[in-house]
């Protein structure tokens, strides 16, 4: 009897020292009144690390672990919540919400992680928001080099072409189904440098009344459980943090524009987008890629989504993600 | 001046002792979070009202300092100090009611490794790293005093909290919390 009982604790032992490239470690980074949380998930066997730059600005990183876990079994990601978003605390004031604040937050986010891995590649996923701030990082000083390869998940480069793009989707939609209300509104107020403030909320709602984004994450009943009651999230966070971003919205939103700076780069980018995002239409892609001209982009299109193609086709997205961690 | 102060905190320590609780139960903010407060409960004003079909209701304004501790993993542990103003009524069947309000201090400690960037932009660690705020709250509970009917010293309550954590950012974060323990009376030694 007292065998068997040595016998399953050395298989305990045994199975437990089997996972020792799992890796679970929790950071906080401490930036200009900013507290935020990066948590590191998944296997270290590739030595390869995917953080994840989420969108908003505003959401958060760690939620997103539900729809992004399958990429752990082969790689470690890490979830980092920005400044006033997620579940970032501190005292972060809204006037640091600029692209350069981001920017320099990412750099250290990334400095954090090859700190505490040396050696491992470490690569960006960027859903949305996360997009400009990759860009925003990728190009300033030689921050390119400190990173691997960038997925890029629906998002843009300048966000007046967004807008002027997302004009298009509205009217190419509105003609289809016939919506004179909404053609007569598109016809009525053209988008440019001028306008883009006044106009670019209406056109949003009028995107999303179009369908240009239908799926809510909060429909997925065993999501919004594991979100609020046994995840790292700070749920009721998300109600917090949006009053901060109206000087945002109102007074920096539209100065992101790196079209100039695109050329600049030169590191291995992977395109996953959401064929019937209205959100952020394909063609703000097409044309990504154009001003691409010092890389290659290798693309893969999900026929059936939108603004989060993770979430509508998660088998075929990890697939996508981790081929080309898994190739660069 | 300390005999001012000393001396009708001492008259109503002593005059009420019978009636004051000790209180234990586990504290889960957001429910799940867990964690564990404990209390101590003093009357400060206790009143007995019957009404027409002669059924008695026991009242009384309640001051309860207590100490809340929780865990959400892999986010924070969170000391809460919350001196609880409260109403309570119990029924002649034992049945409790209480609701309060508590001003309140909050700590959190991060449960992870915290760097800083320092003035030389270099990432410094930080230990014990979190954030104070003021943390006020509300509640309402139920319960049962099962001295009442069963002649057990012994009182049960859940409640639910609504808290406020003052500064969040820039901005004020809610959270609420459920509470479900025990209260035991204190007793006067012979």
């Amino acid at each position: 009897m007292k065998k068997i009982l040595i016998l399953m604790i050395c298989s305990a032992l045994f199975a437990c020292s089997d996972d020792t490239t799992d890796v679970k470690d929790t950071f906080y980074l401490r930036n200009d009144g900013a507290d935020m949380p990066i948590w590191v998930r998944g296997n270290l066997d590739a030595d390869k690390i995917v953080i994840f730059f989420h969108g908003g600005p505003g959401d958060c990183a760690m939620c997103y672990r539900y729809y992004l876990k399958g990429m752990e079994s082969e790689v470690a990601v890490a979830y980092w919540d920005q400044r006033i978003a997620g579940s970032s605390a501190g005292n972060a004031d809204p006037s640091s919400l600029t692209y350069e604040q981001f920017g320099e937050d990412a750099f250290y986010a990334v400095s954090l992680l090859r700190q505490q891995y040396p050696g491992k590649k470490i690569y960006i996923m960027a859903h949305s928001f996360g997009v400009e701030l990759a860009w925003q990082f990728l190009t300033t000083g030689e921050n390119e080099k400190m990173v691997d390869g960038l997925l890029v998940v629906n998002g843009t480069f300048s966000n007046l072409r967004w807008m002027e793009i997302m004009r298009d989707w509205v009217m190419r939609e509105a003609t289809a189904l016939q919506d004179n209300k909404t053609l007569e509104f598109v016809e009525a107020h053209p988008v440019d440098n001028t306008t883009v403030n006044d106009v670019w909320v209406d056109y949003y709602r009028k995107m999303l009344a179009l369908g240009g984004n239908p799926l809510s994450l909060y429909e997925n009943k065993k999501f919004v459980l594991n979100y609020v009651l046994f995840s790292p999230n700070t749920a009721m966070s998300q109600f917090a943090h949006g009053k901060a971003y109206n000087d945002y919205s109102e007074k920096v939103l539209f100065t992101f524009d790196k079209t100039e700076e695109l050329s600049k780069i030169t590191l291995p980018v992977k395109f996953l987008w959401g064929k019937k995002d209205g959100v952020v239409p394909i063609e703000v892609g097409n044309e990504t890629e154009h001003l691409l001209t010092s890389t290659t982009v290798d693309w893969t299109v999900f026929e059936n989504s939108w603004h989060e193609p993770f979430v509508s086709e998660n088998d075929k997205f990890i697939e996508a993600a981790l081929g080309f961690v898994k190739s660069n | 001046m300390h005999k001012i102060i000393f001396l009708p905190v001492a008259l109503l320590f002593f005059s009420s002792i019978r009636a004051q609780e000790v209180k234990l139960s586990y504290f889960g903010e957001t429910f799940t979070h867990y964690g564990v407060k404990g209390a101590y409960s003093l009357p400060l004003y206790s009143w007995e009202k019957t009404n027409r079909s002669e059924k008695t209701k026991n009242s009384a304004l309640v001051f309860s300092p207590g100490l809340a501790i929780y865990r959400h993993t892999g986010n924070h542990i969170g000391v809460i100090v919350m001196p609880e103003v409260s109403y309570k009524t119990v029924n002649q069947k034992g049945s409790l009611f209480e609701t309060g309000i508590s001003p309140g201090l909050f700590r959190s400690f991060y449960e992870g490794q915290t760097f800083e960037v320092s003035e030389e932009g270099t990432l410094e660690r930080k230990h014990l790293a979190g954030r104070a705020a003021f943390m006020p709250s509300l509640f309402v509970g139920f319960g049962k005093d099962l001295s009442v009917q069963k002649q057990i010293k012994l009182t049960w309550f859940c409640r639910f909290h609504v808290l406020k954590q003052i500064p969040y950012n820039k901005s004020s974060l809610t959270r609420i919390a459920f509470e479900a323990g025990i209260s035991k009376p204190l007793t006067v030694r012979k």
